[in-house]
């Protein structure tokens, strides 16, 4: 198979990090806080490098877009499998406001310039948790789409995704191209070890701008305030089952 | 050049770690050494990138690492050697599995709904 997939991968503060709101609440503090690939996002990695191991596709294209940081994250996937990568420069003010929007029409003119026939994507970041990127993306290519992919097979020209619905299993089946979006249980990713990533610094990173490909970041959006979520109240403790039912009523629960 | 093989109980998850010393002899002819030398660097260099995703911080880890290694200094047998540097390598596995484990944990409780 001569197939080519693109791989989106974020930057995002690390899971494990605890959030903190900054004090003017414009935002989350990031300056020196631990960041690495969406954990969505390594899965996606992992699902490319699999087919290319499998040799249903020729070549592995890792793509971010951000300031000169996200190269670390497209490391990360070279180190995981992938052939080269594709740092997408937005930065400063651009890079705040770039939101699933400006992302997807990159991707799709990334994918048209680099001719991809598969974009596999995380489903969704764990900063904005916005699940639109990869949903976009299909739209803005005309490409078919299987979002919440658990699990993904190349039957013939076609492919075979079973995606994660509420209740259950679905089954689908896409022609190629198409983008498809990756849950949890897709796979397990490989840990990127130092050897992997020494090895990995002599595959490329190709520079370019949303200029170039002829893409507009200024974003319709504008975030107006952040805020922590309220603290929980601490929680009362009765002695009986009367208490109990007067305290609901009190708080006008029943 | 020697070793010597200590197990360390620092690890919170596997309760065995069995790690490997560093020569301490930097003075000594680098080309009469053991040739497993690289191999145990090898291990060491990783166990320490390894040791930043640690749960209980870097500095922990990187401490407990490095005791263990400057408490072990004089297996010769290569043989003895080879076998450490195995089971160095089963311990990074475990790392990786425990990292990852913890990762899975927090995203299913995070974005997968409960199963009744």
């Amino acid at each position: 198979m001569s197939a080519r997939v693109l791989v989106g991968v974020k930057r995002v503060i690390d899971y494990a990090v605890k959030i903190r709101v900054k004090p003017d609440r414009t935002g989350v503090v990031t300056d020196g806080v631990k960041h690495s690939m969406n954990p969505f996002c390594e899965i996606a990695v992992e699902e490319a490098v699999k087919l290319k191991e499998k040799k249903l596709v020729k070549e592995v294209v890792a793509v971010s877009c951000g300031p000169q940081q996200v190269q670390e994250t497209i490391r990360t996937a070279l180190a995981m499998g992938a052939d080269r990568g594709i740092h997408v420069e937005v930065s400063g003010k651009d890079y705040e406001t770039l939101g699933p929007l400006q992302v997807s029409k990159i991707l799709a003119a990334l994918a048209k310039k680099e001719q991809a026939d598969l974009i596999i994507l995380g489903k969704q970041a764990i900063d904005d948790d916005c699940n639109q990127t990869g949903q976009m993306t299909a739209a803005l290519l005309d490409w078919p789409q299987g979002t919440f992919a658990s699990e993904l097979t190349f039957e013939a020209d076609k492919l075979k995704v079973v995606r994660e619905i509420d209740g259950g299993l679905e089954t689908i089946m896409i022609k190629l191209p198409a983008v498809v979006t990756a849950d949890l249980r897709l796979n397990t990713p490989r840990y990127a070890t130092l050897p992997n990533i020494m090895k990995a610094k002599k595959k490329k990173i190709a520079n370019v701008k949303p200029a170039d490909l002829g893409v507009d970041v200024s974003s319709r959006l504008e975030v107006l305030k952040v805020d922590e979520p309220p603290q929980r109240q601490a929680g009362v403790k009765v002695e009986t089952v009367e208490d109990l039912v007067g305290k609901l009523k009190e708080a006008g629960r029943i | 050049m020697t070793f010597i093989l200590e197990s360390i109980h620092a690890m919170e998850f596997p309760p065995h770690v069995l790690v490997y010393c560093l020569p301490q002899d930097k003075k000594r002819d680098i080309k009469m050494s053991n040739p497993l030398r690289g191999e145990v660097l090898r291990l060491y260099k990783n166990l320490l990138y390894l040791g930043r995703d640690y749960p209980k911080g870097t500095s922990y880890f990187r401490e407990r690492l490095k005791t263990a290694f400057m408490k072990n200094k004089d297996i010769t047998d290569p043989e003895k050697i080879k076998k450490l540097v195995d089971r160095g390598d089963l311990v990074i596995k475990e790392l990786e599995a425990l990292y990852f484990l913890r990762k899975y944990r927090a995203m299913k409780k995070r974005y997968c709904e409960p199963e009744h």
